[in-house]
């Protein structure tokens, strides 16, 4: 491919993720999805400036309000108000700080310590390496919302237990998609010419390996965020998640069941959000994952 | 075949020891008193000192373990904090029950799957299977505890088809057998059995259809996509130009080749089932070990979690399990590859 | 063709006999939906409204019962009694031919007798009685209400006449017998468990004079009842009574709509008008003496100061809590007696909502700045608090107003009361109801210093000179001296503020239009003996 500056012809590989990005980029659903993501990080990270009220704030004489286009609504309260009069759209939107940004930090944070032992276990040979493998293969079976139930009756049903347990389910997962991504590497001619040149180990698991596994890590991050997210909502709908008056999606939609038959609208809301969410992920996920195998079949 | 069944075999009893290994340090862990954690034996109890003596409390770590594993295989699995009953004959009632959810929900779950995703295989990029990949893609992100709420509004409220919660009528005097509510049902000797099991499966109905649906989005993208690169492969190619009719080579030659791939992911979709079911289980009230698990979250009582914990475990390896063996007894290509790391 | 089909399945099996229509069981029970389990089978182990609905009207009989309407106090197991002595001396006259329940586990041999009645009482009265440790050997209403110090001793003076002696003269003591607490067990049965070595079993598989019998239980699910056949009353028309366990307030509303249910516990308020509307669910209100209060735990910093309770109770809005919470159903508390009770003084002075005041009493406390704290709450229904997570929601922003972060903490009811007990708690949300029309037992069981010992004093506050106090009124004959007795020690009780009573609520049940009979007496749980099925609809 030629590059627009300088004077010589160049011919510039684009790399791995960049190509995929392309692929992607041609499918219309995945961009929607992407930019509809993108929208509800922004609003997530705007709420302050976004949302017309704190999410906190009791208006008790507006209790059980319905959103505004119905008959009974009032334009000021565009989603109503829930059964303490606090404005379910201001709720939604500082609640997106708990059900989409925590689950990314811990989605994160588990995907750099995932990553790590991951590859570490990808380039070990043998006894550690086996053993690791069958020991993953058992945690991944066990339910995340089991282990995650277990760490909440450890310590208590709290915002940071639940991002513990959380950080801690995920981790396994990440381990295992990334060992099995830098095994397959391992035994490619392109690595093995590395290292026949004498690179060192970590310079050939940094440098050679890891661009080329970089798209199964941001696969595997896709994955492991709608996971996070629908955990940390259904630990929030059982009550023992994000304790109040936060107002996690989960949370919400627990609560807005005990008027559901009056009101169902409260409950419209908040579950809405948890499904674009997820589903606008999980799009996302899956044309990605969709793009690297076109890669692979094209290379 | 028998050299991999005994590396699995081995591997399983293993597998069961690390559990049986977090369990036991799991009542460590928990707030409050180990022994009562353990037993559920109070130290206010006149049995305290017996207890912690049958438990080598004074001892040794190891004594102590080997006295857990003891209790455990013996069907002690002490009392529950709350009603003071012994956790293992309860559990096993409510096992009956969530195994009954499970089984019907994953045998919907293939029934219906199955065919609909080797239908949208052999409509590739038509618009049928676009609706059934987006279909299933969107109710692959529904969350469950939404999802069963609208339902029991829609099912139940509007529409009156199907009761809210619970597994018969409660004036139905069905006894508690092994928990599960058509099997009680066969068991006991009532007069007016057929019109229990209308009602039974009146209650039924709903709670499978809403367990069953991830598990059942799931299972179409995979068999679409395996049957899609089965049918790339040369045998298939070659039992078409033999001319061999379509719906031979499909029931012949691709089924059994594709549902290779879909059973390695078999676990997976276990554990998403599980899930599934334990929520399921809360919002419909069901009798089952899902929603005592939870509830003995809330009433801090860590005998009946811990019996809980340890069924289910035990339940998804013991299915991981199986898997694997038919997994390599149907794909012997498997057992070699398994083997050589 | 539900028939045909229905044929054709029963056909299939052997032995399927008679066939018996969903309609026909559906017609010979009773569904109610029930908001918890009962921590026992018998009313005397526990207070809990919730053990009471499910067991005292229901499995027992008292020696006698208190009519609100009239406010007498009627025959129960005791057709006729007469006070002697002065008052210190009470004897009852006992009905015969009172048959205890036949069930698989027990077979009277002898009717109800004095026996019966006396080892009823001992059984608490007496710690050297071989049954008094059994199941945990707490007796909180007997303690709280002072009954296990009112009696000195019981005689018998032949099999159908037995005798109360007092230590001194009390006015309540008929009010006390009366309350759904003082059932009477059956003797030959305690006996046959100690010889079986299981006396535990006296009640977890219970036996008494009631209307219906003991069945089943299965925890978080259904408690089983059926008709008493030879019950003295006459049979109750309804054959099998069951409780469906239905935690979730929610969930109850529907299964009454779909008709799972036909008689509820505790709906919720704001949906009552909602069902009013409905042609085919019929939902009574009645006047109950309740009380709902936030209690302050004494025995910790810092609410063991004065200062710190009264701030408090200034920095909470409860008028609030009485348009959100009870939806305009419930009357805002001023002091602690509820307007139902005869010494109920209307000029009683509340804790106005006022959190500039609020912060001068924590600067003058010494919390410039605040502090944290906890606010217990249940997670469940009760009549004087349709729903206390909300309640406390609600005054967690109230608090942060004036500088105090609370944090809210519950669990399943029963969980919550034994470690309440226990006095783990900072504050709770929690609640009274009065077992009888007495004023004294607005306040001894909830205040008194021996109720701190039984637990049953949530604030853990020990005043001797208002025990002193109450010990006076109770021994006072003259209403209007009560009266004003109590009006005092009403006035010293608000000034301390152990506990700050927010509102009495109405007490509200909700069932389905052909179920008629179900009886909510005010001071007691419900009753079922009288109820009844309609096969038609009245209009």
């Amino acid at each position: 491919m030629k590059t627009k500056h300088g004077i010589y012809y160049q011919f510039k590989a684009p790399s791995p993720l960049l190509m995929i990005w392309r692929e992607f980029h041609a499918n219309p659903i995945s961009v929607a999805a992407y930019y509809l993501l993108a929208v509800i990080v922004l609003a997530m990270l705007l709420a302050p400036i976004l949302a017309p009220y704190s999410p906190e704030w009791q208006f008790t004489d507006v209790i059980y309000l319905p959103p505004a286009w119905h008959p009974e609504g009032e334009m000021r309260f565009v989603f109503g108000t829930d059964d303490l009069g606090r404005d379910i759209l201001s709720r939604v939107l500082y609640g997106a700080w708990y059900s989409l940004g925590y689950p990314l930090i811990a989605t994160f944070i588990a995907a750099f310590i995932g990553t790590t032992i991951g590859a570490w276990a990808g380039m070990s040979r043998g006894v550690q390496s086996s053993t690791l493998t069958h020991f993953l293969d058992v945690v991944l079976t066990i339910p995340s919302l089991l282990l995650a139930l277990v760490i909440v009756a450890i310590f208590g049903p709290s915002l940071h237990t639940v991002m513990i347990a959380i950080t801690l389910v995920l981790i396994p997962q990440f381990i295992h998609s990334v060992q099995n991504a830098v095994y397959t590497q391992r035994a490619k001619e392109y690595v093995i010419a590395a290292r026949l040149n004498g690179c060192s180990r970590s310079y050939i698991l940094r440098r050679v390996i890891f661009p080329n596994i970089t798209s199964v890590i941001v696969v595997q991050l896709t994955f492991a965020l709608s996971t996070a997210i629908l955990d940390i909502a259904a630990l929030g709908f059982l009550g023992l998640g994000v304790q109040s008056p936060a107002p996690e999606w989960g949370t919400m939609l627990a609560r807005s069941l005990d008027h559901m038959y009056l009101n169902p609208w409260s409950m419209l809301l908040p579950g809405l959000m948890l499904f674009v969410t997820v589903l606008s992920i999980n799009i996302l996920g899956d044309n990605l994952h969709r793009a690297i195998q076109q890669q692979e079949r094209l290379s | 075949m028998f050299r991999f069944s005994l590396r699995r075999i081995l591997l399983f009893s293993i597998t069961l020891w690390l559990l049986s290994i977090f369990t036991f340090s799991l009542n460590y862990w928990y707030p409050g008193n180990t022994l009562t954690n353990m037993s559920g034996v109070t130290p206010a109890m006149d049995t305290y000192h017996d207890e912690a003596n049958a438990r080598a409390m004074d001892s040794t770590i190891f004594r102590q373990y080997g006295q857990y594993i003891a209790h455990l295989t013996r069907g002690d699995w002490g009392l529950s904090l709350t009603s003071q009953e012994p956790v293992f004959p309860r559990l096993m009632q409510q096992l009956g029950a969530t195994v009954e959810l499970m089984i019907l929900g994953a045998l919907l779950a293939v029934l219906v799957g199955v065919p609909l995703g080797v239908y949208a295989a052999l409509q590739q990029r038509q618009w049928q299977d676009r609706l059934i990949l987006s279909l299933s893609l969107s109710t692959y992100s529904i969350p469950v505890f939404w999802f069963a709420q609208l339902a029991i509004l829609l099912f139940a409220i509007q529409l009156d088809w199907s009761p809210v919660t619970g597994q018969i009528h409660p004036l139905y005097a069905i006894d508690t057998q092994t928990g599960s509510i058509l099997v009680d049902i066969w068991l006991s000797d009532i007069p007016y059995r057929a019109s229990a099991w209308v009602n039974a499966l009146k209650h039924l109905w709903l709670p499978t259809l809403v367990v069953a649906l991830i598990p059942l989005t799931m299972l179409v993208r995979m068999i679409r996509s395996a049957v899609l690169d089965t049918l790339q492969l040369n045998h298939i190619k070659a039992a078409r130009v033999r001319g061999l009719s379509d719906r031979t080579i499909l029931v012949k030659h691709v089924l059994p080749t594709s549902i290779q791939p879909v059973l390695r992911e078999a676990g997976l979709q276990f554990s998403v089932l599980v899930t599934n079911i334990m929520i399921v289980e809360v919002i419909f009230n069901w009798p089952g070990i899902g929603s005592a698990l939870v509830k003995s979250i809330f009433e801090r009582d860590y005998p009946v979690l811990q019996g809980g914990v340890i069924c289910l475990a035990m339940l998804i390896l013991a299915v991981n399990f199986a898997v694997d063996l038919i997994h390599a007894w149907r794909f012997p290509q498997v057992r070699d590859v398994i083997d050589e790391d | 063709m539900t028939r045909w089909l229905l044929a054709a399945v029963c056909l299939s099996l052997a032995g399927c006999g008679p066939l018996k229509t969903h309609e026909q069981i559906i017609h010979d029970g009773l569904v109610y939906c029930s908001e918890g389990n009962p921590e026992s089978f018998n009313p005397q182990l526990d207070t809990s409204g919730t053990t009471v609905d499910a067991t005292s009207a229901q499995l027992y009989n008292r020696l006698i019962d208190y009519d609100a309407e009239q406010q007498i106090f009627v025959p129960g197991l005791a057709h006729r009694w007469e006070t002697l002595d002065q008052g210190q001396r009470y004897r009852f006259h006992l009905r015969q031919q009172v048959n205890f329940h036949h069930t698989p586990w027990f077979s009277p041999t002898r009717p109800f007798q004095a026996e019966d009645v006396l080892f009823s009482f001992q059984r608490w009265l007496d710690p050297q009685h071989p049954y008094h440790t059994i199941n945990g050997g707490q007796y909180p209403f007997f303690r709280a209400s002072g009954l296990m110090q009112l009696i000195a001793r019981i005689e018998i003076i032949d099999p159908w006449t037995v005798d109360f002696v007092l230590t001194r003269i009390d006015s309540s003591f008929l009010a006390n017998l009366a309350t759904d607490f003082a059932v009477i067990l059956s003797a030959e049965y305690a006996q046959q468990l100690t010889e079986q070595g299981t006396p535990e079993l006296l009640d977890r598989q219970p036996v008494g004079t009631g209307p219906f019998q003991f069945i089943e239980f299965r925890k978080d699910s259904f408690i089983r009842y059926a008709a008493n056949p030879s019950y003295w009353q006459g049979k109750p028309a309804v054959n099998h009574l069951v409780y469906a366990i239905t935690p979730n307030a929610n969930k109850r509303m529907l299964k009454l709509l779909t008709g799972e249910c036909d008689v509820i516990a505790y709906p919720l308020v704001q949906e009552l008008e909602q069902l009013d509307d409905n042609t085919t669910i019929k939902v009574t209100r009645s006047a109950s003496p309740n009380r709902a209060f936030w209690a302050f735990n004494t025995a910790r910093p810092p609410f063991d100061q004065t200062l710190v309770r009264q701030a408090l109770a200034h920095a909470i809005n409860r008028p609030a809590m009485i348009q959100t919470i009870y939806h305009g159903q419930a009357q805002l508390a001023a002091g602690i007696l509820p307007s139902t009770s005869w010494a109920y003084q209307a000029n009683a002075t509340g804790y106005p909502y006022d959190p500039q005041r609020a912060k001068e009493l924590l600067k003058q406390a010494g919390f410039p700045n605040g502090f944290t704290m906890s606010i217990w709450a249940p997670a469940i229904q009760r009549v004087y608090n349709p729903n206390a997570l909300r309640m406390a929601e609600l005054m967690q922003a109230d608090l942060a107003q004036v500088g105090i972060e609370a944090q809210i903490i519950s669990y399943e009811w029963n969980t919550f009361r034994q470690r309440m007990a226990r006095g783990e708690h900072d504050t709770a949300l929690i609640g009274w109801v009065a077992d009888n029309a007495d004023p004294d037992n607005f306040l001894r069981p909830l205040l008194s210093c021996e109720a701190v010992r039984s637990g049953a004093n949530r604030t853990n506050w020990c005043d001797p000179d208002f025990d002193q106090q109450l010990l006076a009124a109770i021994q006072l004959t003259d209403k209007e001296q009560r009266q004003q007795l109590y009006q005092r020690i009403e006035t010293h009780v608000m000034h301390q503020v152990p506990l700050l009573p927010i509102a009495s609520s109405l007490r509200f049940e909700a069932h389905r239009q052909n179920i008629t009979g179900v009886e909510l007496p005010p001071y007691g749980g419900i009753r079922f003996g009288n109820a009844r099925r309609l096969t038609h609809v009245p209009l």
